[in-house]
């Protein structure tokens, strides 16, 4: 059970969700914004948080939205990532979103797995790799940026701000893509290695999870992927050590492991993607 | 804007039955089913989201009731295993000796339930994906699987 008690608020709008949680602050309540609330409710089991109020933002229905809009695809942050898999319309956001169990994903939100306390995040991988918009909205009101403006290693919101929604560029959505997951035992496991990669006009990108602290789209790496002339395995090794940051190394994989798992993956990503070599 | 704080009177729609709890906001859907409803049937197991014991369905989807705040359900149409009576799954899991010690039978049952309501005629890649939401500690995986793959056949 949860033991401390908490104040719940079921919001119907944006405004009432951030007038919610400023409320709930000003009362001296800790408030977390609530989606899925498969970690909110494990972690506070374990007390390992100790939410005051929560903010429940799945009756909020631009949160819901999934669809096309204006050119864009929209995905709402309290979308079930079944409901992400189901839809398919970004084909490598459906595949990064099959992680957990079938019944967990009727539960986890994308919002939740972007936003959430989990170094993985894999979820976000795909929007790291397009034009990706994330809308968001506070107490100062609404507004949308690029992604990449709010998410370095993890969603930086403004204070009492919740993402909204993230969209996409359709014409980025259906690039070939390739992604591949390495685990320690089963499929469920957290990911030793998540690449998940794009092929758009001017080459490959790329971005990772699970190899290091915090999801990352490394440029440096993808120069390298897409050298011309260099045999794929050589550019895959070189680009596999061009991250810049510390591989994990734990009880689950060394830091040797998972960067071969890495090196390994993006041979196959090149070879699959019509890189040359 | 619904807010509950202190003890909250709630209508859950049980089994197709409505029923009133008294609940915490902080309460789990698992513990007002076992606690205040008397429905035994979901498992307290890991309380973390890996073994599937404490599955129920809400709106025919399963979800593990651990995981789920009771106040976040209200409207919604909760299935407990107390709410299945003699379904061509039970009848499976009978015939094909799907549990031993029966402990995470009712979370199998009502994912398989679910499943097959979604998926009439599963391939058994089908059948592994959705199973694996659910652990049976006493390995029972075997016959789990056929109990399933059985009731999606036709019957003569």
């Amino acid at each position: 059970m949860i033991p401390r008690n908490l104040v719940y608020n079921r919001p119907e709008t944006l405004a009432e969700a951030a007038s919610a949680f400023a409320a709930a602050r000003e009362e001296g309540l800790q408030p977390y914004y609530l989606a899925g609330g498969t970690e909110i409710t494990t972690f506070a089991r374990r007390g390992l948080i100790a939410p005051g109020a929560l903010i429940d933002l799945k009756n909020v229905p631009e949160c819901r939205q999934l669809g096309r809009e204006d050119g864009e695809l929209v995905f709402g942050a309290a979308l079930t990532l079944n409901e992400i898999v189901g839809e398919g319309s970004f084909p490598l956001l459906a595949a990064a979103a099959k992680i957990v169990d079938n019944t967990v994903r009727n539960r986890l939100t994308l919002g939740g797995n972007i936003a959430g306390m989990l170094p993985y995040r894999e979820t976000v991988l795909p929007f790291l790799l397009t034009a990706a918009e994330a809308r968001l909205f506070g107490p100062e009101g609404e507004r949308e940026v690029p992604l990449a403006e709010v998410f370095s290693r993890r969603l930086k919101p403004g204070p009492g701000e919740f993402l909204v929604q993230l969209r996409v560029p359709e014409a980025e959505a259906s690039l070939p893509w390739f992604r591949r997951r390495r685990v320690k035992q089963s499929r469920l496991d957290y990911p030793l290695l998540t690449l998940c990669v794009l092929r758009a006009g001017e080459g490959i990108r790329l971005a990772v999870a699970g190899a290091f602290d915090a999801p990352v789209r490394s440029r440096e790496a993808e120069e390298i992927v897409n050298e011309a002339g260099a045999p794929a395995a050589d550019r895959a090794a070189r680009a596999a050590g061009a991250f810049g940051l510390r591989v994990r190394d734990d009880q689950r994989a060394s830091a040797e492991y998972r960067e071969e798992l890495l090196r390994g993956a993006l041979e196959e990503a090149i070879r699959e993607l019509g890189g040359e070599g | 804007m619904i807010t509950y704080r202190g003890h909250a009177a709630l209508k859950l729609s049980v089994n197709g039955e409505v029923r009133e709890a008294v609940v915490r906001p902080a309460d789990t859907l698992l513990h007002v089913l076992r606690d205040r409803l008397g429905l035994t049937g979901a498992k307290a197991g890991c309380e973390n989201g890996d073994c599937g014991a404490c599955t129920v369905l809400l709106d025919g989807k399963p979800v593990k009731s651990c995981m789920v705040l009771a106040v976040e359900v209200e409207g919604m149409e909760i299935t407990t295993i107390e709410g299945l009576s003699d379904t061509p799954v039970q009848r499976a899991f009978l015939e094909e000796a799907g549990f031993q010690c029966g402990f995470c039978t009712p979370g199998f049952i009502l994912n398989a339930h679910a499943l097959l309501a979604a998926h009439p005629r599963p391939d058994r890649e089908t059948i592994r994906d959705w199973l694996e939401s659910n652990l049976c500690r006493c390995t029972g995986y075997e016959g789990i699987e056929n109990a399933v793959a059985s009731a999606s056949a036709p019957r003569e």
